[in-house]
C-alpha cells in the first residue's frame, strides 16, 4: 500500500446547494501540520465541517483509498479527530470529558478497558490536564478548556486531526503552547490540519498552507514558497504579503 | 469493579435500594380492605394464611405494587432521557404533552376498538410520539431554547388534553374512572393490563441503559460530539422515540401521572458526575419509590376514600417545578 493520507478531489460543499467550498487538490500527510488559511467566511471551518461528514459533500475524500462519505461516523472517527471552533461549557469533569474522545474505540457495551484508561491518561498528561483532571469543564479557563478539549481527542487516538481555529481565542502564551504540542503530536506521526488567519504564526508551525480565497482553496505551499516568489497569491487572498523577519518569534512578518 | 469504587460516591442511588424495598413493603401490606396487615404479611411468607389474605395479596396488591415500580421507573427513565437529549432540565413526559398524546389515543382506540386491549399500548405509543413531533415542529420553527420547548410543550399538552376531556364528556363510558385517568391513579390495575407494560418499559429501560454513552455526548456539543463518530441526530431521536415508548407503557396503566419525570431525574442531577447509565439505576430506585410511597398514602390516609395518587404528586411537583425554574435563573442562562 501507498503512503497514508487523505487525499481530497474535485470537492465542494456547502449550505442548501450553494457551495461555500471547493477545493481541486489537497493531500493531507501524517507527520505534518497543514495549515487552511483565509479570512472570515472564506469556507475554512466549512471545510473541516464536510471532512468529518456535519456537512455532506461532492467530489471525492479518500482516507487510504476509501471514500470518506462511505464510513460510518464510528469507522470514521477512528482515522479523524475533530475539534470545533466553538468548545461547549459542558458540565462534566476533565478526566470524563476526556474519557468521551474513547467513544469510537470501545465496544457496543461502552466500559472503558484498561487500554482507555490509559489513552485518556496520557492524553490528559500530553495536554498538561492530568493534575486539572477532576475540575469541571464549565468552570475552566479559555486556556484550559481548550487544553482539555486537545485531552479529548488525542484520546480518540487517530491519526488525523482537524482542528477548527485551535488557537485563536487564546492569549499568546497559550497560542504558543497549543502550537508547540501540535508540533509534537505531528513529530509522533499524525496528520494535523487546522483552520487559522493568523498568517505569521501558522508560517512559524506548519509545513504547508493551504490559502482559501472566497471559497476556493488552492493548492498547498511551503511558507517560503508563500513569502517568495508567490506572493502575489498571498495578496490577492489575505490582502497582506509576508518577508522574512530575520529576529522575533516567527521567521515572518506582514507586509501591506 | 471492586465494592468501593461501586460505593464511593454513589451514596444517593445506594440510599434507594432500602427506600425502595421498605416501599414495596409497605405498599403490598396497607391499604384499606378488611384484612390486617399481619395476615398479608403471613400471605406473603405462605405460613397459612386466609384465603381473603391470598387473594387480596395476590390480585390486588401485587399487581398494584408492580404497576408502581413499572410506571414509576418508566416515566422517571423518560423524563430523564428528554431531559438530557433536550438539554434541558424542565422537559418531561407531563410538561412536553407525551403523556396527554398518548392518553388521548388510549381513548380513542378505546372508542373505535373497545374490547382490543392490547391495541390500547401501541396507540399509546403512536400518539406519545405524535406529542414529541409536534413538539419538535414547533420549537424548530420557533428557536430550540429551553423555554421554547416547554410552552410548545404546553401547548400541545392543553390541546390533547381538550379533546380527551371533549371524549370523555360526550362518551363517559369510554374511561372507567375519570379523575383517575386525567390525575393518574393506579386504582383498578389488574393482572391482565400488567403483561405488555411491563414487557415494554423493561425493553424501554434496557433500549436506553444502551443509549446512554451516547447521549452522555450530547453535553459537548453536536459538532464535537459527531466528531467523536456519534450519529447526533439519529441518536437524539432514538432517545425521544425511547422516552416516548416508556411514556406511553405508563400512560395504559396510571393514566396521566405527571411530574415524577420532572423530579426524580432532577433531584440526581443536583449531584454532578453521575454518568447516564448511573442515572437510569437512579431514576428505576427512586422513580418507584415516589409512586410506591405517594400511592400507598394516597389510599391509606383518607381511608375509606382513595385519592389518585397523581393528585399528591402536582401537589409536590408544582413547586418543585418552580424552584426548577429559580435554580435556573441563579444558575445563568445557558441555553436560551
Amino acid at each position: 500500500m501507498t503512503e497514508p493520507m487523505i487525499e481530497i478531489k474535485d470537492f465542494r460543499a456547502g449550505y442548501r446547494g450553494v457551495d461555500k467550498i471547493r477545493a481541486v487538490g489537497l493531500e493531507i500527510r501524517p507527520g505534518r501540520i497543514l495549515g487552511i488559511l483565509g479570512r472570515n467566511g472564506s469556507g475554512k471551518s466549512t471545510f473541516l465541517k464536510a471532512l468529518v461528514g456535519i456537512i455532506p459533500y461532492e467530489g471525492h475524500a479518500f482516507l487510504d483509498e476509501k471514500e470518506l462519505s462511505h464510513m460510518t461516523h464510528k469507522e470514521r472517527a477512528g482515522h479523524i479527530a475533530y475539534l470545533p471552533q466553538l468548545l461547549s461549557s459542558a458540565h462534566m469533569s476533565v478526566a470524563t470529558l476526556a474519557a468521551h474522545g474513547r467513544f469510537s474505540r470501545m465496544s457496543f457495551s461502552k466500559v472503558m478497558g484498561e487500554k482507555d484508561h490509559e489513552a485518556v491518561r496520557a492524553a490528559l498528561e500530553k495536554t498538561g490536564m492530568w493534575e486539572e483532571r477532576h475540575r469541571i469543564v464549565a468552570e475552566l479557563s479559555g486556556g484550559e478548556r481548550q487544553r482539555a478539549y486537545l485531552a479529548m481527542v488525542l484520546a480518540q487516538d487517530s491519526r488525523y486531526l482537524l482542528l477548527d481555529e485551535p488557537a485563536s481565542s487564546l492569549d499568546i502564551t497559550h497560542q504558543i503552547e497549543i502550537m508547540e504540542l501540535l508540533k509534537e503530536l505531528a513529530l509522533e506521526g499524525r496528520a494535523i490540519v487546522i483552520t487559522s488567519h493568523d498568517l505569521p504564526q501558522s508560517a512559524a508551525y506548519c509545513d504547508s498552507i493551504c490559502l482559501i480565497d472566497h471559497g476556493i482553496a488552492g493548492s498547498a505551499m511551503s511558507p517560503k514558497e508563500l513569502a517568495g516568489q508567490q506572493n502575489d497569491i498571498l495578496r490577492k487572498s489575505m490582502g497582506v504579503t509576508m518577508v522574512p523577519s530575520g529576529k522575533g518569534l516567527y521567521p515572518y512578518v506582514l507586509e501591506r | 469493579m471492586s465494592w468501593k469504587s461501586l460505593t464511593k460516591n454513589n451514596n444517593i442511588i445506594i440510599l434507594g435500594l432500602p427506600v425502595l424495598a421498605a416501599g414495596i413493603l409497605l405498599s403490598l401490606l396497607s391499604g384499606n380492605a378488611a384484612v390486617t396487615s399481619g395476615e398479608l404479611f403471613r400471605a406473603l411468607t405462605g405460613e397459612g394464611a386466609s384465603r381473603a389474605a391470598d387473594v387480596i395479596l395476590r390480585q390486588i396488591r401485587l399487581p398494584r405494587t408492580a404497576a408502581c415500580l413499572l410506571c414509576g421507573s418508566g416515566l422517571s427513565v423518560a423524563g430523564l432521557l428528554l431531559q438530557e437529549a433536550l438539554s434541558n432540565p424542565l422537559a418531561s413526559p407531563g410538561i412536553m404533552g407525551i403523556n396527554a398524546g398518548a392518553g388521548l389515543f388510549v381513548l380513542i382506540s378505546g372508542l373505535f376498538l373497545p374490547y382490543l386491549y392490547a391495541i390500547r399500548n401501541a396507540a399509546a405509543f403512536a400518539g406519545a410520539l405524535f406529542s414529541a413531533l409536534l413538539v419538535f415542529l414547533i420549537a424548530r420553527k420557533a428557536g430550540m431554547s429551553r423555554s421554547v420547548i416547554v410552552l410548545s410543550g404546553v401547548a400541545v399538552s392543553s390541546m390533547m388534553t381538550a379533546a380527551s376531556n371533549a371524549i370523555i364528556t360526550l362518551r363517559p363510558e369510554s374511561v372507567s374512572d375519570k379523575i383517575g385517568f386525567s390525575m393518574g391513579s393506579l386504582s383498578g390495575i389488574d393482572t391482565g393490563k400488567l403483561y405488555i407494560p411491563a414487557v415494554l418499559i423493561m425493553l424501554g429501560v434496557t433500549a436506553a441503559f444502551f443509549l446512554g454513552p451516547g447521549i452522555e455526548l450530547f453535553d459537548i456539543g453536536d459538532e464535537a460530539a459527531q466528531g467523536l463518530g456519534l450519529a447526533v441526530e439519529r441518536h437524539r431521536k432514538m432517545t425521544v422515540a425511547c422516552a416516548a415508548l416508556l411514556s406511553a407503557a405508563a400512560v395504559c396503566l396510571c393514566g396521566l401521572l405527571g411530574f415524577v419525570g420532572l423530579i426524580v431525574p432532577n433531584i440526581l442531577r443536583l449531584k454532578e458526575g453521575f454518568s447516564v447509565r448511573k442515572k437510569i439505576i437512579g431514576c428505576i430506585l427512586w422513580g418507584s419509590s415516589l409512586l410506591l410511597y405517594c400511592d400507598t398514602l394516597m389510599r391509606t390516609l383518607f381511608y375509606p376514600y382513595e385519592l389518585p395518587a397523581g393528585l399528591l404528586l402536582s401537589l409536590i411537583g408544582t413547586p418543585f417545578f418552580i424552584f426548577l425554574l429559580m435554580r435556573r435563573g441563579a444558575r445563568g442562562r445557558r441555553h436560551d
